[in-house]
Parts: C-alpha cells; structure tokens; sequence
C-alpha cells in the first residue's frame, strides 16, 4: 500500500516557524522505508502525520489512494510501536494485544487464534498472562510488535522502536525485524537517527534534516552517491570529509578512501599530523591536523600520534558538491580554505 | 633484644582503643537494633495514640461516675445501652448514609472535573485554585456562612432557586434535606482537594499509552474506563480510604450547624460520642461508642484494602 504524503506544512500552535512546509513523500507499497535524521529533523513528526496522532497543517495523506488526512488513526489499516512501547501497564500481555481486537468487534474465537499467532510469532506465548512490569525491555518491546502485527495492518509504523534497548538486544531485534518484514511482506515506516539501524533493515531511505527531504534512495545510493553534502557527512562512520574550496564549492572523500603515505597519479594530496588514534579492531579511526581544521580517516597502518602523514586520496574517490552544497560531477577548483562541516 | 621503654605505651594504648568496655559494647550492641533507633518515634505514637485507644477500650467496659470519681467495672453493660440506645442506632445509620453520599457521589465528581481540567489546560489553574479555597477555609466558618446561605427564609440557596422558578428547599432546617446538605457541603469542601490528587494522577498516566489507544480505535467512554480509570486507580483508592474515614469522623458541621437536628436527622457517631461524653458526662458509653467507630473506620479500611487491592494497579 503506497502511502503519499502531499505538500504538507506542520505548524505547531503557538510557534511563528512550520517545521515543515512543502513536503512531499512517496513511500512505496511493500518497501521497509527508514526515515533517517538527526534529532529535531521531522522525522517523527512526519510519521505521526501518517499515524493520525498529529494534524497537518496543510496538505493531504493519502493511504492507498484514500484521503486520510483526516481520518481516525484507528481507521487507518494502520499499526504503529512506539519508542516506549506504550504498552498497557494494567493489562497482561494477552489483554495488551486483545484490546485492539475487540475495538475492532472480531470475532472472539478469531481474536483468540490471532492471539496465540502473534504470541507464538514473537516468542511470547508463555507469557501471555504475565503485566508488562514482569517483563524485560526486549519482552515488551516485543509484546508491542505483536500488538502489531495482531492487527494485519497494510502498514507497519515504527517511532525509534530499538533505542530503549542495549546495544545486544538491539542487535538481536534488529535481525528479528528484518525476518519479521521478510516474513509478513507489507509496508514498514521507521523512524530513527541511527544510520546503522536504517542502513542494515532499510530498502529505502528517506534522509530528513531541518524538515526537509535531502534524499530518497536505497541504502547503496545514498551511501555511494549522496545528493548534497548533508547526506555524504550524516551517512558512513564517520561522514565524508569536506574540504572548502576558496572558489565556494566543496571537495569530499570518504575516511576509508584516504591512502597514507605518498603517491604519483591524479588525486588529492594533504599534509597533516596525526592528533589522535582509537583503535577500533579492523582497523583505525585517526584524526589528523591538516592546517585549515580536522580531518578524520579509517585506516589498517598503525601511525604514531604527532607523526607527520602524507595522504593521498585517488580522483575516482573525490566527490564535488557546488556552493550549495549539492552534489556535482563537476570538477571544483581553487585552493582549500578551510574544513567543513554541515553542523557548524 | 631491643628493651621495652616503660613509658612508651603507644602499642597498648591501640590495643586499649579496640577494646571497649562493656558498657560501652552494651549500648553500641543495642544501637544496631533497629527497633531502638525508632523507639523515640515509637514512643510517641504509643502515648499518643495507642496508650490513648488501649485506654479507651478499658474505659469502655467501666462506669464512670464523675461527681465521686469512681470506677467501676460493668462488662459489657455499656455496649449494651448503646445498641439499644435508638439515638446511636439513628446516629450509625446517618453516618452510614453521609459516608456513601460524600465517599461515591464525591469521588465520581473529583474524578470527572480532574479529567475535564486535565484537558481543558487553560481554565485548569484559575478554576483548580478557586476550587481548592474551601479546603483551607476552616470548617467551623464555612458552617457558619452556609448556615445563612441555606437558610430556607432569605437564604441565597433559595431566593436563587426561587428567582429561577424552581421548587425551594428546607435544606438542614428539613428533616429530609438536612443529611444530604451536610454531605453537599462536605463534597462541595473536600472537592479541590480530591481533584488535586485525581490531577496528579493523571499526569502520571504517559501521554504515549493514550495514543496506542487511539490507534486501536478505543473510543472515548472505552478510553476513559479501560484506560484512565485502572491507571488512576491507586489515587481512586487513596481517595476512597481517606474520605470514607473522614465521612465516619465527621463532627463540626453537625456541632457547627444541626446539633444532630431537625428530628435526629444529622445525629452522626462522632457527634454522638462527643454528646456522651462531654454533655452527659457518659464517658463509658462514650467509650464504648468510640470503639465502636473504631472498628467501623478500620474494618472499612482492610475492606477497602484487600478488596480494591486486587483491582487496584499500581504501576
């Protein structure tokens, strides 16, 4: 079910700036879409838009062709898990996910076998009488999957539905997500600003930064060709280096494309000083001093901290961004000025 | 060898500090006990209260005449009088009756204004600070200002409803009115303070769990009583227990306004121990009818307890 979002402004009362206006997202039927974002982009707000559980200012939702804009969540064909669950703290984990059901007047016997499907499908079928305050983090975060999916909705709707969970968990959950839409094969919206999580469970990304769509593409294109300078520094770990150019465009490399030591042929040349090295098991993070700011690079060779680094990052890894910081296949020139970062 | 110094004592002097005499080891044997850290406290509560109600209980099985002084003991004699007293029997089933008008009709009416409040923020502070002024107001002046208010000749209550058109009260001067004006004004006094507490409780419920329900199509009665009521059972109870012990105790606005009157009509157990004791100088029947208000107001408390307590979610 594709779901549209047609030039869409959100206003909050009481605020004189929208923190969207104009915007526009076609989320295709079937497709795991992340929407991907530093805090305070719009990417939940976006979401809850969908969800029903924020008006819009202006514009249309469309589900499967329907105007919903101003459609009940419950009507939607929608499920949403939110980052706290919001699970029923009164209820036992079976009443948890029957509450829904019974609004929707299913049959009982009906209500019955979903449930026992669903508790069966997340791993929960022993706990079904226990209160969520008995449970884990995982289990309740699971407890809201099922919930979930109890409904067969045509969308899936996810706000941050891993970050309350450690690092382990949230691992584990991640595979289990990724089974779960390969298993039930309908729409997914998730939200998060951890790249990794929209990396590994997305086949599209939808990258959001000041209530604005900078990209939509899948994981691979937004990682090996990203549109504007934004998405090449929030993408990768760490982002692209950018480099200032005095004629106003921008040069970018990737940490893991800088080769150390000296080189002949057509490229980029720097001189710098190693400030810091984090040895991070395959490899190394280094941040080298190269004059005009800090460059950081991933690199196997062990350097020294202080030595003096001669780097060399091939043409055919160079990106060029113009002076509005999108992307160009035009070669920049001019000497560099400084290094830069979109946050600052 | 090396010679001992007589007057270097130091390594004995240490030896001396670890070992304390006994005295000293008594005391600081006892200060691990926690029931001596708590007997100040302990101490208190047992002449205050417990030393007072033992006390209360003995005296109710004596007669006590007050112009010799003398005790005797009557056994049950005075729980005897009483319970064929028909003034207490009258007084037990007044209060029984305040209690299930102030306890229920009271706390559906804070629970709906704090609801409606919750979600009308803007007329929340104005109204919930107008709403809590008779709860620091002293008892005895808010008797005093409804007595005329509710006076049926003149009184405000009823030149309102008369300027209306609608049918006049005796309110406390009827027989039948009186009890339900007294739990009017109790409601009416005890109102900002149970909408206080529902607030509180509300803000406690997360925003979040309402929205799950809104996106599993709970409509607003479903919300409200399979939603909001569990999760603010705990304060629902609070309210229960403390109300329903204050409806059992209740005393100044009988004294204040009805001296149990017309016809009996507000005689209430606190005031009819008061009656006992302090104008008819009955102290063991008075006795008697305060052990019986006692066991009323803690057998309404376990009630309260084990039966709520297994609705009751605590989080």
């Amino acid at each position: 079910m594709a779901i549209v979002m047609k030039d869409i402004k959100k206003q909050y009362v009481g605020t004189t700036k929208p923190v969207m206006e104009h915007f526009d997202l076609t989320i295709e039927d079937g497709s795991f879409t992340v929407l991907l974002g530093p805090s305070g982009c719009g990417k939940t707000t976006a979401l809850r838009m969908i969800a029903g559980l924020e008006d819009v200012t202006d514009g249309r939702i469309y589900i499967d062709e329907n105007d919903v804009t101003d459609v009940d969540p419950g009507d939607r064909n929608i499920a949403m898990v939110f980052q706290n669950y919001a699970i029923y703290p009164h209820m036992t984990v079976r009443g948890n996910i029957e509450f829904g059901l019974k609004n929707y007047k299913i049959e009982k016997e009906e209500i019955k076998q979903r449930v026992d499907y669903v508790l069966a499908l997340t791993g929960l079928s022993e706990y079904s009488e226990r209160k969520p305050a008995q449970l884990s983090g995982g289990q309740r975060q699971r407890v809201a999957l099922a919930r979930a999916i109890s409904k067969s909705p045509k969308a899936f709707l996810m706000d941050e539905p891993l970050s309350n969970l450690d690092a382990k968990l949230r691992t584990q959950m991640r595979s289990e997500m990724i089974q779960l839409y390969n298993r039930l094969k309908c729409t997914f919206i998730y939200v998060t600003h951890d790249q990794t999580e929209a990396m590994t469970m997305g086949t599209d990304i939808v990258v959001i930064y000041k209530g604005v769509i900078q990209q939509h593409g899948t994981p691979e294109e937004v990682y090996k060709s990203p549109a504007n300078l934004f998405v090449a520094q929030f993408i990768g770990d760490p982002g692209m280096n950018a480099l200032k150019l005095s004629s106003g465009g921008f040069v970018g490399f990737k940490p893991r494309e800088a080769q150390i030591g000296a080189a002949e042929g057509d490229g980029l040349k720097i001189k710098g000083k190693v400030l810091t090295r984090e040895y991070m098991g395959y490899d190394y993070m280094i941040t080298i001093d190269i004059g005009c700011g800090n460059i950081v690079i991933r690199n196997k060779q062990h350097v020294e901290v202080d030595q003096e680094l001669d780097l060399f990052i091939p043409q055919t890894a160079l990106y060029y961004f113009d002076e509005n910081q999108n992307r160009t296949e035009t070669v920049q020139t001019g000497s560099v000025a400084e290094v830069f970062h979109v946050d600052d | 060898m090396s010679t001992i110094d007589k007057n270097d004592m130091t390594h004995f002097r240490k030896l001396e500090l670890k070992q304390h005499g006994p005295v000293y080891r008594f005391f600081n044997n006892m200060l691990k006990n926690p029931y001596v850290l708590i007997a100040p406290a302990e101490i208190i509560a047992l002449g205050t209260t417990i030393f007072a109600l033992g006390y209360c209980i003995f005296m109710s099985f004596m007669k006590w005449d007050m112009i010799t002084g003398e005790r005797t003991f009557v056994g049950l004699y005075n729980y005897k009088y009483i319970f064929h007293d028909e003034l207490f029997l009258t007084s037990l089933k007044n209060t029984i009756v305040f209690m299930i008008l102030t306890v229920f009709v009271g706390v559906i009416f804070k629970v709906l204004i704090g609801v409606f409040l919750n979600k009308n923020k803007p007329l929340h502070n104005l109204v919930q600070t107008i709403m809590f002024t008779p709860y620091i107001i002293a008892t005895v002046a808010i008797a005093v200002i409804f007595k005329y208010m509710m006076m049926p000749n003149g009184g405000v209550f009823n030149s309102m409803l008369a300027k209306l058109h609608l049918p006049t009260s005796e309110w406390y001067m009827g027989t039948k009115s009186a009890l339900m004006s007294l739990a009017f004004i109790s409601i009416w006094q005890g109102m900002g303070y149970g909408v206080l507490i529902v607030i509180s409780g509300l803000r406690a419920i997360p925003n979040h769990v309402y929205e799950a329900a809104r996106l599993d199509k709970a409509g607003r009665t479903k919300t409200f009583f399979k939603i909001t009521v569990p999760l603010l059972s705990p304060t629902i109870f609070y309210l229960l227990v403390t109300s329903s012990v204050g409806a059992f105790t209740t005393f100044d606005i009988v004294a204040m306004m009805t001296d149990g009157g017309p016809h009996n009509a507000t005689y209430m157990l606190a005031y009819y121990v008061y009656m006992q004791g302090l104008r008819f100088m009955n102290y063991g029947r008075a006795m008697a009818a305060s052990v019986v208000l006692l066991v009323i107001t803690s057998g309404l408390s376990i009630i309260n307890f084990t039966l709520a307590g297994k609705k009751v979610h605590y989080q």
